[in-house]
């Protein structure tokens, strides 16, 4: 087991909502502030900058007034929050940066963002060609991998609807979330469809928002305000073969894969986590990444999450901030916050007890792996 | 607000990389590309095969018959032109080639009839002089 090299030493979110008068740049550069300030740093002291769906990074530095060595831009795709850490991890692990700023900005619900019809391009980008079929967005492609988890494995509706009520329940307690009051299984069965067998209480909620983290390396982490939240093990793995369409295996093979290769670098197991932080832009994800991840055997999510695993105060703890279901959709970005923050004893209400290892994941064509720990080793 | 039409339902680019492909449905035939290094299909088109990388490759007919191996059902309507037809299906089918489709049940048919494993067979659904769809019906259970 090798001793932590990054640590994350300040968090910074804007609120969440419908916030018309901000963009991009100005929910990145609100986020960023926070961050700053959690981390009792100044805008001048970032080497390395990582934005994450802001449009333009030099307009973005510009505003920022910042200059740093090293800047890069990635697509605003869920999937790379988890690129981004693990790059800025690198990043400072090899020196080659001392103080990486990552930045999200999403101004989608002001902006009317849409995930389905004519702007669709989840995937590999090649909707419009199944658009004459009326095939689009990204809920009827987990639609379809739920409905086949269904029939293999005789997973319901009433045990999805338990991650979506559990999320909720989470939220009431997190004075952030954008939806906050919780619900019982008839109102998530009376849900309008839409697209069966996904309903309205299984999808993410499109809002604004930001989110800005601020990584250093392990040995520096100690000399900011806040405890050091250590980066112990992180690991990616793409599946992008034949992903036009719905992988066969649920994502299984490349979950386990950054499951072991991060818990195998934290020298940490399943049994150790304190809290999970599930990526949820649908309920089937979660369902799909407790599997993968080894939280529970192979079809046995149903039952799993019926039982009530993840709820506060049970076994694995699980999107404690509400989660995109009901916190807000913030591609991935504010759950990482949410790990650190229930790792520093940030979390009031919803605090999780003794929270000394926390696990991020998210199940999609690019699966990520990554352990967040109060420990260095 | 003037009326929705069927004829509002978003097209395909049919002079694109995929143009023999729809040629191919107007002679009521699939054609999909076929490697010339290693015989392996692929749709949609790619210039270069994601298998074996090589640069060449024909346009080749394959059997209409394949199995279910999803569907789900759109209460929502992300296009206009389908706003009528809810709730439609759209099935995922792999056709015994190996090669994959998303598509719907040809005119008709139950929703409530669709099931996983299903067999189904190829309907060309014509909907203009320049457009015609790939579309399946439920067939026979393989011998
Ligand atoms: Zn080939």
């Amino acid at each position: 087991m090798a001793k932590a090299q990054a640590a994350v030493v300040g968090v910074g979110t804007t609120a969440y909502g419908r916030l018309p008068d901000y963009d991009a740049y100005d929910l990145g550069m609100w986020a960023l502030t926070e961050a700053l300030g959690d981390a009792g740093l100044k805008f001048e002291d970032i080497d390395g900058v990582i934005i994450n769906r802001i449009p333009d990074y030099q307009r973005f530095c510009e505003i920022a007034g910042i200059d740093p060595q090293y800047v890069t831009i990635t697509p605003g795709h869920g999937r790379f929050a988890a690129i981004c850490i693990d790059t800025a991890i690198s990043l400072v692990a090899s020196g080659r940066c001392k103080t990486v700023a990552l930045v999200y900005g999403n101004n989608g619900r002001s902006a009317g963002a849409s995930y389905g019809g004519p702007e669709d391009s989840y995937g590999s980008g090649a909707n419009g060609l199944w658009f004459p079929y009326g095939m689009t967005s990204p809920g009827a492609f987990h639609a379809l991998m739920m409905r086949r988890h269904m029939g293999l494995y005789g997973t319901t509706p009433e045990q999805i609807a338990q991650v979506s009520m559990t999320f909720r329940n989470h939220a009431a307690l997190n004075p952030q979330a954008v939806m906050r009051e919780p619900f019982n299984l008839d109102t998530y069965l009376d849900a309008r469809m839409i697209c069966d067998p996904l309903r309205l209480l299984d999808y993410c909620l499109i809002n604004d928002g930001g989110v800005a983290i601020i990584i250093t390396a392990a040995e520096r982490a100690r000399d900011f305000p806040k405890p050091p939240v250590y980066l112990r093990g992180a690991a990616l793995q793409t599946v992008f073969a034949d992903s036009m369409f719905p992988p066969e295996d649920f994502w299984r093979g490349a979950m386990k894969k950054v499951t072991d290769r991060s818990f195998g670098d934290a020298g940490l197991s399943h049994a150790d986590m304190s809290a999970l932080m599930i990526y949820d832009n649908f309920t089937p994800t979660v369902l799909f990444s407790l599997e993968g991840c080894g939280y529970c055997g192979e079809g046995e999510s149903g039952p799993f999450v019926a039982e009530g695993h993840l709820a506060l105060g049970a076994k694995f703890p699980t999107n404690t901030s509400g989660g995109h279901l009901s916190e807000s959709y913030m591609q991935g970005w504010a759950l990482n916050v949410e790990a650190v923050r229930q790792l520093r004893g940030e979390c009031g209400e919803r605090q999780v007890s003794e929270a000394a290892n926390v696990h991020y994941c998210a199940a999609a064509p690019v699966c990520s792996s990554i352990v967040y720990s109060r420990d260095a080793s | 607000m003037s009326a929705v039409l069927p004829s509002d339902k978003p097209r395909p680019r049919l002079d694109g990389p995929e143009q023999p492909f729809w040629a191919g449905l107007k002679d009521r035939q699939i054609r999909v590309q076929r490697c010339d290094h290693c015989g392996r299909h692929r749709f949609p088109a790619s210039r270069y095969c994601p298998h074996c990388h090589g640069p060449h490759s024909h346009w080749d007919a394959v059997g209409g018959e394949g199995e279910v191996e999803s569907f789900c059902i759109f209460h929502k309507a992300y296009f206009p032109g389908f706003a009528a037809e809810t709730p439609y299906a759209v099935i995922q089918v792999r056709l015994d080639s190996g090669v994959r489709f998303f598509s719907n049940l040809a005119g008709g048919a139950d929703n409530a009839e669709i099931q996983i494993g299903m067999r189904v067979r190829a309907v060309f659904e014509d909907v203009d002089d320049a457009l015609t769809l790939l579309k399946f019906r439920t067939a026979e259970a393989k011998p």
